[in-house]
């Protein structure tokens, strides 16, 4: 019993740690490396996707913070995002998408607005990889 | 070729702008809930629509 609890214990203090590492900062952690013909997706970029994970829990729940990682990494990793203004503008799009869900009623005013896709969110949503424990 | 991308970009950005507008207006009216949270989302959208308007400049001056 001692023993299960002393492991119970000692995973837990890991994941703190972990957690601790991701915790998210005060303002966006990204920098942006840009030159014209040479723009890129730093390290500090890729990791976006948990601080957007964090607010979008914040703002809207689980579910949606959920989506809005998955959707992100797609995008990151499969370089749909060209250049780090596309990013700019795409990390933008869901902020205001997320906003304009806490406003319920203006939601689809939004959509009507826009020609900007939320990259099929509810496909992405399917793909769950994020770890529980990220969201914890 | 380059010119049409930056164009429509550009305008997408300007398209930023105008939701930030109205997402002042909506704020300023008295029909929200919590609008603590709502005001932290305003907060980090403009900073990242700073971010791509500052890209813009940049490949403008470019």
């Amino acid at each position: 019993m001692q023993t299960t609890l002393a492991i119970f214990l000692l995973l837990l203090a890991g994941c703190g740690t972990q957690l601790q590492k991701i915790k998210p900062i005060p303002n966006l952690a990204f920098s942006v490396s840009n030159e014209l013909g040479n723009t890129s997706i730093s390290d500090e970029i890729e990791e976006t996707p948990i601080y957007l994970a964090y607010d979008m829990r914040e703002a809207c729940g689980d579910s949606r913070a959920v989506a809005c990682y998955n959707a992100f990494n797609i995008k990151i990793t499969s370089h749909f995002l060209e250049n780090a203004q596309e990013f700019c503008l795409t990390l933008a799009h869901e902020y205001i998408h997320a906003f304009y869900q806490l406003t319920t009623g203006n939601l689809d005013r939004y959509h009507k607005n826009t020609d900007y896709n939320i990259l099929s969110l509810t496909a992405c949503n399917q793909q769950t990889t994020l770890s529980n424990m990220v969201l914890e | 070729m380059q010119r049409t991308v930056f164009k429509r970009k550009s305008k997408r950005a300007s398209k930023l702008l105008d939701t930030i507008r109205s997402i002042d207006r909506l704020l300023l009216s008295n029909t929200i809930n919590d609008k603590q949270k709502l005001l932290r989302l305003r907060e980090k959208i403009s900073l990242v629509t700073m971010y791509a308007l500052e890209l813009e400049n940049k490949l403008e001056i470019h």
